[in-house]
Parts: structure tokens; C-alpha cells; sequence
């Protein structure tokens, strides 16, 4: 009867002990490294964004942030890994805006854009046409007159179809009546080294992927398809200004899988929202990246991105990719 | 003409490529609505050197059966000679385990599991020494777990044991 | 003289303590997690990045190029010990490092491992220093077309060069054509719609890099000596084959011997390193295919020949140094460790790229100082020691212990990358897979290489055709591209033929 009591009793402490453990575990979020996939490949505008925010994400959050980069089909294939993941806030997904709202329209994505946890987005990305160096063109006018005289001769590298790059090319080319057409790469920077290659004439890239190459004298810009003028390229005039009613617009912003805790979107929010405001990182954006950071948070993000869900829209029907 | 056992792989793999043409690519590559020209030439370049494996494979046993070449038979001779049955046996048990092991992993967590999975294939591979299976199969797994939880700051599956070890040395 | 006294400043800004101490602790790193089946340096590099983050610029990068470098060089130690390769290019040291092992000459294989790694590794850095812009230029001139040829040439030596009957290359063929089938799997690169996906949805991923490399060579063999340990008893025939220990004279011998080899691989590696996604496997396919073919007596290969080992194992050290050309010139990391090290550059704030020779040259010939330093003091002070450790528990390990711990690693190294059971589930199958294969006499190698390549193969034919407008012309027009082509399919012909007239003969 004895022993009975004891192994009661035993087990009564071990279920205690477990017990207790079971609360312990319930700490403060973050508890663990986060992973952060890139949609994008390594050395391209999202990366080093993505990379240069990481350290003072870090410190907000007291847990390392992993960075690792999955590129292919112009980020969908890591957004699609996101969706997979589980949702507990320690897997999230830096994307840019056509893996939300281009690529669904297009044809059938293994994700539902809609479904995800928006977090916050850092900034919009600015675009520029560049052309090698030595390339016969020195304006844009010449571009796309050498375009019209010989169709189905121009080709342009693109970080995928159905980026915004390719598609903002596309109306470009629907809108003038000419015929080029587009070579995916697997990023910006390949596409970048693909041009000074001279295996394709053109290349529509955002800024900071370019940063070096055109610094170094290898490739020059004909124009800007951003909304404003660049600080890179400060000669460099916008569509705008040529008299297009059209400006390419997308934006990089983290996003986590569907179901994911409230708790885990602040606080990652909040950690970007802070990285955002680091003078380190402001200076370093304005002159070494040459980005324009505009902190959006987690609303504002999913806004601006039903916005531009008619807007492609309409330009994807505009350039008969819409499915 | 008689097949041998290599003429039968060969076989095999024209069939999982004609089933790939007919079946596979229609069902798990247009109907996704993947482009099917890479996968072709994959399943096509396959299939021919297939073809090329089925049609050495006879040739070659003709030649032996003519007695001109004695290469196969001495690797058949090591290779059956020895063949028991137990050896098999061990793969296949090996593998059950290590299919077992997965399976509880995310239940049980990864000590306790490991413990016994480790325990089991060091009996299965031959040792009877039961204080280094003991030593061995609950050591590693803890400076395994270790490694990830302390120096790595991850962790692996956890279950009963981990929640145990941590309420009592890290006091959470 | 602009470059020598970058180069002074560079060794002036680099050289110090805590640097050298910080390239012997990633080495030493490297080593032991590149030397552990399962776990792979890159892993290991991905991990250690964010702790770099606070640490001195040249500090932190140092310490990763060191980690990159011991886990390159330690993949083979593993896989001339136990035949358990623990990185996909020791994949072909093992082919006659293994057999050298069983003959109790283990560490006359594991110092001619070294010896041609720090040879190969050291070769790469000075070309690293002295010709980065010519070989990027040249990297650069190879377009899709070209490299799609020379993944198809670099595919048909290794099938050519590494079957000895007609039988076998049909073999290997098919081991390639399964190669490209596995890299097929999962979501279309180009488009994001499923291939082959079976319902499964966590197959959109693909099957993992580094799940198929250790299914495939680690965890099969482990299923492979579940068979062989009751009939051949290896605890026996440890004390069977007496040890033999190296002397000077046979050294020397034995670097002279493969004095060709080491060269022309480390040639071979460095220009297949500059290329973008190519890497080190390749490589060392590359290199070991080319010493066969140049050697005398080819049948020796495979048996546990010295250049056998020298040859692959030079070529891939040599792809370290020059993985980090397209880096440093271009911007683009050609292969997961270098991506690792973009991120370190980004967050210590600079860009790589062409700019990056211009704005901090003091900062990347201190680098490239320190590498040279990495191959030669790593080698001597780290690595050494360590074979001797690695020695010991080869002659001393018992077996039965160490396959069922070997089991473990091979899960947790697949399960810390994604922290993911299905992976592990994965794993199992391709270990299944391998060890029928290794029955059966497949070409494992062959198809490892080809499920590296497959992905590039594609995107880089693809990308061609696109370029072309679905002209299939284009691999011809370019003489490069044509060239390789023809080279690659007249090698599997030639070698069919060949061995076939052979084989009459007998």
C-alpha cells in the first residue's frame, strides 16, 4: 500500500514538473531566431534592403533574424513557400508587390495572395531603364525609334514575367506600337550583368541593384519609370515627364502566412517600423542604396496593395496577359 | 533470348518512362499548367539511353553465355555467394526503424525517440557491449539537443523529456 | 603599381591577431561541421551570419571565407575514411580515396587530400589577386546559351570519363537523365505551377539541395554497410589490414606524381569557379574525368590511385576563391556560401560589385590576403591536427556505433535547414533510392551532379530560347556554345565506341 502512495505520488510531481514546463515555455515572442526568406536573389534591390534592415531588426527583437534567399519566377516561389509555413511568427517573407496582386491575375498560384498577414512595408522601389555603356542609344527617343524601325530585334531582361518591370515595358511597348520582348532572369542583378554581357539590349531594373555597375561606368540610364525623379540618375527625366500618363509603381513589404497571430505582426512591425527610423539606415538608403524609405505599416500596406491590384489589372487586360 | 537481372532494370525504367509520356506529364505537368518541353526532353533523353542500357545489357549477357567474357560471372559469383537472407533483412530493418523514428519524432520529441531509435540500430548493427549502447544512445542525443537549443538558440521536436530537462536546468 | 601598393596596404590593413585568429576559428569551424555526415559548412555559414552582424567588417568575412573554405576541404576526409562524403564534391576524392583507405594507406590518402586542397585553394587566391577582372570579363561573355552547352559538356565527361565499359556509360546516362528528373520536381522556376507535385504540397519546394546530397551519399551508405557488417565483420578487418604510414621519400613521390594534375585542376576549378552557379562539384567531376584522361593507365582509377585523389580534390578547393570573382566584380554570388557572404558585405555596408574594387580595395586585398593565409596556416595549424584526430577514430571507432549516430546527423543536418519532418521523410526515400542504386551499380556521382545542374540547365535553355524567340539555332550560332556541344556528344560516343572495341578484344 505503501509503494502505491510513493508511485501516486511520483507521478503526481512528474505531472507538476511537466506541467510547470509546459508554462515556462510561454515566453515573450520572439523566443528563437526568425527566418526571413527573400523572395528575390542575392545582390538585388530586395536583398540588400532586406539585409541592410536585418541587424537593427535583430536588436528590436533580441533574437537573430535569418536571412536566406529563394528567387525564381519572380518571387512566387518563395511567397508560395510562405504560405506553407507554419504560422507561429518565427518564418516570414520579404516580397515585392506583383507576387500579391500581378501574378494571381495571371494565372493560377498554388497561394491566395489575400490570405497572408501583411506586416509593414519599407519602401517603394524606383526603376530605370539602362542600356550598356557603349550601346548605340543615348536617349530614349532614339530607343524607341531604333525600337520601331526594327521590331522584334530589342530585347530586355526583367527580373520575371509578370513583374512589374516586364509589364510597365509591355504597356510601353502597346502604347508606342512596338514589338520587343522580354528575358527573364533570375534576378535584377543577373539581368544587370546579362546587359553589360551583351546578351540582351536593355534592361529595366530598380535602383540599388544597379548601383554599382552603373557607378563603375558599364551601363547608362535612359529613363526612369518611377514616379519622380532619381537621385542615381539625377539627368535622367521619367516617363511622366515624356508625356506617358504612366509611372510603375511596386513596393517591398514582408508578409507572413495566413493565420498567423496578431501578436507576431506588431511586434515585427514594429521592429521594421524601428530599423526604418535608424539615421544609420536612413543615410545609408539615401546615399549608398539610393532608395527613398517610406515606412507603411501593416494597413496601409494591405491598401496600397488593392490598389495596385486594379491598377495592374487594368494593364494587364491593357496588354492581353490577363488570364 | 533470356533477360538478366540487368535487362530487367532496363525494362523497368522504359516502362516508368512510357508511363511518364502517357500518364505522368499529361496529369502532373500539363494539367498544372507547366510548360511540358523540358520534362519531354528529360523523359525522351532517359528513354533512349534506356534503350541503350536494354540493349547492352543483352548483348552482353549473349557474349557471356558464349563464354568470351568471364567479368559477370565473377561479380555475380561474390555477389550470390554470400547473399543470405539476413543481410537484407538488416537493410530493411535499419530502414523500418529509421521510418518509425520519423514518424514519432514530432509526438514523442527528439530525445526520447532518438534515445531508443539509437539504441535499437546500434543492437541491430551488431554490438552487445550494453554499456556503450546505453552510453552512446543517451548521450548523443542530449549534446545534439544541446547544440541546438544553447549554441543555436533552435530547437528540435520536443516532447516529455525536453520539457522535463527544461524546467529543471533552465528554469523556464 | 597602383596594384601593389593596394595589395601592401591591403596586408598592412589585414594583417593582424585577431584576424588570423579569426580565420583559424572558421576554418576549424568548417572542418568539423564539413567532416560531419549530414551537416554541411553552408548551413553552418548561414547560421553564423547574423552573429557577424556586430563584429569588425574584415573580422566577420575572414571568419565566413574561412568557415567556406574548411567545410569544402573537410567533405573529404569523411569520404575517404568511410565512403560517406560529407560535401557532393567529395563525392569524387571518395571514388579513389575510399579504396586507398581500405588498404590501410589512410593517411597517405588524407594528406594528399590536404596537400592538393591547400595546393588548389592557394593556386585559386593568387588568381583571385592578379587576374579577377579578366576571368569576370570572361564570365560575363558566356551567356545563356554557353552555359546551358557547358553544363551539358561538363554532364557528358563526367558519364564518359567515369564508366570503363559501354554498359556502364548506358548507366550513366541514365543516372544523369534521373538526376534531371528529381531537379525537376516541385514548382516550375519560371512560371510558380507544379511539376510533378502529386498532391503532395510540400513537394512545391522541390526536393532540398541538401536533403538529396546527404540521402544519396551519407545515408545510403550507411544502409549499405547494414548489409556488409555481419558478412564482412569490420571490426576484423580493421585489424586485418595493417596501417601504412607515409614516409618523407614516398611524399614527395607521391606529389610529384600528381604534380600535372593539382596544376591543371586548379586551372580548371578557378575558371569553372568564376561561373556564376556552376561550383564545386562540377569541378571536381571536371578535374577527376581530365586526370583520368590524361593519365597512362586509366584503369588504376577507382582502385585508390594518388591523382584520383589529388586531381578532384585540388580542382574544387580551387572554386572557393574563385566563386568569389563574380561576387566582387559583377555583384552576383554564384553559389549559396557566396550569397552568405553578400549578406555579410551588405550589412557591414558595401555593395558588391565592380564598384567594390574601386571603393574598398584596401579592405578586399586585406581579404584576399587573408585567404591566401586561410589555405596555408588552416591547413598546417587546423586541418593537420585534425586528420590525425580523424586517423585515430578510424582505426579506433566501432562501427556499430558510429552508423546509427551517422543516421542521426543525416536528419538533424536535413531537419536544421528547414526545420521541417517531411524533409526527413524525403531524406529516407533517397536513401533508399541510393542504396539500390549502389546495388545495383548506378552512377550515384552522375546523378548528384545532374540534380545540381538540372535547375541551371533549364533556366539557362530556357532563357536562350526566349532570347532566340524559340529558335533552337541559337546553341549553334554561338561558336562557344557549338563547340562544347559537339565536344560533349563526340566524348560519350567516342567512349562507347572505344570501350566497345575493347571489350572484343578481351
Amino acid at each position: 500500500m505503501k509503494r502505491k502512495g510513493i508511485i501516486v505520488a511520483g507521478l503526481c510531481l512528474l505531472l507538476i514538473i511537466v506541467g510547470l514546463a509546459g508554462i515556462g515555455i510561454a515566453k515573450e515572442y520572439p523566443t528563437k531566431p526568425i527566418k526571413g526568406i527573400i523572395s528575390l536573389s542575392a545582390g538585388g534591390t530586395t536583398d540588400i534592403v532586406a539585409r541592410t534592415l536585418a541587424p537593427y531588426m535583430e536588436k528590436y527583437l533580441g533574437q537573430p533574424v535569418v536571412l536566406i534567399n529563394e528567387p525564381g519566377a519572380n518571387g512566387t516561389i518563395a511567397v508560395a513557400d510562405v504560405a506553407r509555413r507554419k504560422p507561429d511568427g518565427y518564418v516570414f517573407g520579404w516580397c515585392n508587390l506583383p507576387t500579391l496582386v500581378i501574378h494571381s491575375q495571371m494565372r493560377d498560384l498554388p497561394y491566395d495572395p489575400k490570405k497572408f498577414v501583411y506586416v509593414a512595408s519599407p519602401m517603394p522601389y524606383e526603376y530605370i531603364v539602362f542600356v550598356r555603356s557603349d550601346a548605340q542609344w543615348n536617349t530614349w527617343e532614339e530607343f524607341i525609334d531604333y525600337a520601331k524601325k526594327h521590331p522584334r530585334m530589342i530585347t530586355y531582361g526583367v527580373p520575371g514575367l509578370g513583374s512589374t518591370n516586364h509589364l510597365a515595358m509591355e504597356y510601353i511597348a502597346m502604347k508606342e506600337g512596338i514589338e520587343w520582348h522580354a528575358v527573364p532572369f533570375k534576378g535584377n542583378p543577373e539581368s544587370i550583368a546579362a546587359v553589360i554581357g551583351g546578351h540582351v539590349d536593355a534592361c529595366n531594373t530598380s535602383t540599388t541593384a544597379a548601383v554599382s555597375a552603373y557607378q563603375a561606368g558599364k551601363i547608362k540610364p535612359l529613363i526612369v519609370l518611377s514616379k519622380k525623379r532619381i537621385s542615381l540618375v539625377p539627368n535622367t527625366p521619367t516617363l511622366l515627364e515624356k508625356g506617358y500618363d504612366f509611372y510603375q509603381f511596386s513596393c517591398m513589404g514582408a508578409i507572413l502566412p495566413p493565420g498567423t497571430p496578431e501578436y507576431a505582426r506588431s511586434k515585427l512591425e514594429k521592429a521594421i517600423e524601428y530599423a526604418c527610423n535608424v539615421p544609420e539606415v536612413k543615410e545609408r538608403a539615401k546615399k549608398t542604396l539610393f532608395v527613398t524609405i517610406d515606412f507603411k505599416n501593416g494597413a496601409e500596406y494591405r491598401e496600397l496593395a488593392e490598389k495596385y491590384y486594379k491598377v495592374w489589372g487594368d494593364i494587364l487586360r491593357q496588354v492581353g496577359l490577363h488570364k | 533470348m533470356k533477360i538478366g537481372r540487368e535487362g530487367k532494370i532496363a525494362l523497368g525504367l522504359i516502362a516508368f518512362c512510357l508511363i511518364n509520356y502517357f500518364y505522368l506529364i499529361p496529369t502532373q505537368v500539363v494539367q498544372q499548367g507547366s510548360s511540358p518541353v523540358y520534362p519531354l526532353i528529360v523523359n525522351t533523353f532517359i528513354l533512349v539511353s534506356s534503350i541503350g542500357y536494354f540493349y547492352q545489357s543483352t548483348l552482353r549477357r549473349k557474349r557471356v553465355s558464349e563464354g568470351e567474357e568471364f567479368e559477370e560471372k565473377k561479380v555475380s559469383s561474390t555477389e550470390k555467394g554470400e547473399k543470405s537472407i539476413k543481410p537484407v533483412l538488416r537493410v530493411i530493418a535499419q530502414t523500418a526503424f529509421i521510418i518509425i523514428w520519423v514518424t514519432v519524432l514530432e509526438y514523442v520529441g527528439f530525445l526520447l525517440s532518438s534515445m531508443v531509435f539509437l539504441a535499437a540500430s546500434i543492437i541491430l548493427y551488431g554490438s552487445r557491449n550494453y554499456f556503450k549502447i546505453i552510453t552512446a544512445s543517451i548521450l548523443f542525443p542530449l549534446v545534439i539537443y544541446l547544440l541546438f537549443k544553447v549554441v543555436l538558440k533552435t530547437a528540435l521536436p520536443e516532447g516529455i523529456l525536453e520539457n522535463l530537462l527544461g524546467s529543471v536546468f533552465f528554469g523556464q | 603599381m597602383d596594384f601593389i601598393s593596394n595589395l601592401m596596404k591591403g596586408i598592412d590593413f589585414a594583417l593582424s591577431f585577431t584576424n588570423i585568429i579569426g580565420i583559424l576559428i572558421g576554418y576549424f569551424i568548417g572542418v568539423v561541421v564539413g567532416a560531419t555526415p549530414g551537416l554541411m559548412a553552408t548551413t553552418a555559414m548561414v547560421l553564423m551570419l547574423p552573429f557577424t552582424f556586430t563584429l569588425d567588417p574584415l573580422f566577420a568575412i575572414a571568419t565566413l571565407m574561412g568557415c567556406y573554405k574548411g567545410g569544402v576541404y573537410a567533405g573529404s576526409i569523411t569520404g575517404t575514411l568511410f565512403n560517406i562524403p560529407g560535401t557532393p564534391e567529395a563525392a569524387a576524392t571518395a571514388l579513389d580515396g575510399y579504396p586507398m583507405g581500405q588498404r590501410g594507406e589512410e593517411l597517405r590518402a588524407l594528406e594528399i587530400d590536404l596537400f592538393a586542397s591547400v595546393i588548389g585553394g592557394t593556386f585559386s587566391n593568387l588568381l583571385l589577386l592578379f587576374t579577377a577582372a579578366p576571368l569576370a570579363f570572361i564570365a560575363l561573355k558566356l551567356g545563356p546559351p554557353e552555359v546551358a552547352a557547358l553544363i551539358f559538356f561538363s554532364l557528358t565527361v563526367v558519364v564518359s570519363l567515369m564508366g570503363d565499359t559501354p554498359l556502364e556509360i548506358w548507366k550513366g546516362l541514365v543516372s544523369v537523365g534521373g538526376g534531371l528528373f528529381i531537379g525537376m520536381i516541385g514548382l516550375d522556376a519560371m512560371t510558380t505551377t507544379r511539376r510533378y507535385g502529386f498532391g503532395i504540397v510540400e513537394l512545391d519546394k522541390g526536393i532540398g539541395f541538401i536533403t538529396c546530397i546527404i540521402g544519396l551519399l551519407a545515408l545510403s551508405e550507411v544502409l549499405v554497410q547494414a548489409e556488409a557488417i555481419t558478412s564482412l565483420k569490420l571490426s576484423d578487418r580493421r585489424s586485418r589490414v595493417p596501417s601504412k604510414k607515409p614516409t618523407f621519400r614516398s611524399r614527395i613521390n607521391d606529389l610529384k606524381v600528381c604534380a600535372v594534375d593539382i596544376l591543371r585542376s586548379s586551372l580548371l576549378g578557378s575558371l569553372l569557379g568564376a561561373l556564376p552557379g556552376i561550383g564545386a562539384t562540377t569541378a571536381a567531376f571536371v578535374s577527376y574525368g581530365e586526370a583520368k584522361r590524361a593519365a597512362k593507365n586509366p584503369e588504376n582509377f577507382g582502385k585508390g590511385d594518388v591523382r584520383g585523389i589529388a586531381a578532384p580534390e585540388a580542382g574544387n578547393n580551387a572554386v572557393c576563391a574563385a566563386s568569389l570573382i563574380p561576387l566582387v566584380t559583377l555583384g552576383i554570388p554564384g553559389s549559396v556560401a557566396a550569397a552568405v557572404l553578400f549578406g555579410a558585405f551588405m550589412v557591414q555596408g558595401m555593395i558588391p560589385g565592380p564598384m567594390l574594387m574601386i571603393t574598398h580595395a584596401e579592405f578586399l586585398y586585406g581579404l584576399f590576403f587573408l585567404m591566401i593565409l586561410t589555405d596555408i596556416l588552416g591547413g598546417a595549424l587546423v586541418a593537420y591536427p585534425i586528420i590525425r584526430v580523424a586517423r585515430y577514430i578510424f582505426r579506433r571507432v566501432d562501427y556499430s556505433l558510429l552508423f546509427p549516430i551517422v543516421t542521426v546527423f543525416c536528419a538533424v543536418g536535413v531537419y536544421a535547414v528547414d526545420f521541417s519532418i517531411f524533409d526527413i521523410k524525403v531524406l529516407l526515400f533517397l536513401g533508399v533510392l541510393g542504396y539500390l542504386m549502389k546495388k545495383t551499380n548506378f552512377n550515384i556521382p552522375a546523378l548528384v551532379l545532374a540534380f545540381i545542374l538540372g535547375p541551371i540547365l533549364e533556366r539557362n535553355m530556357r532563357t536562350a530560347l526566349l532570347i532566340s524567340q524559340g529558335n533552337p539555332a541559337i546553341f549553334i550560332k554561338s561558336p562557344v556554345a557549338a563547340a562544347l556541344l559537339i565536344l560533349g556528344v563526340v566524348s560519350v560516343i567516342l567512349s562507347l565506341k572505344r570501350k566497345k572495341r575493347k571489350v572484343i578484344t578481351i
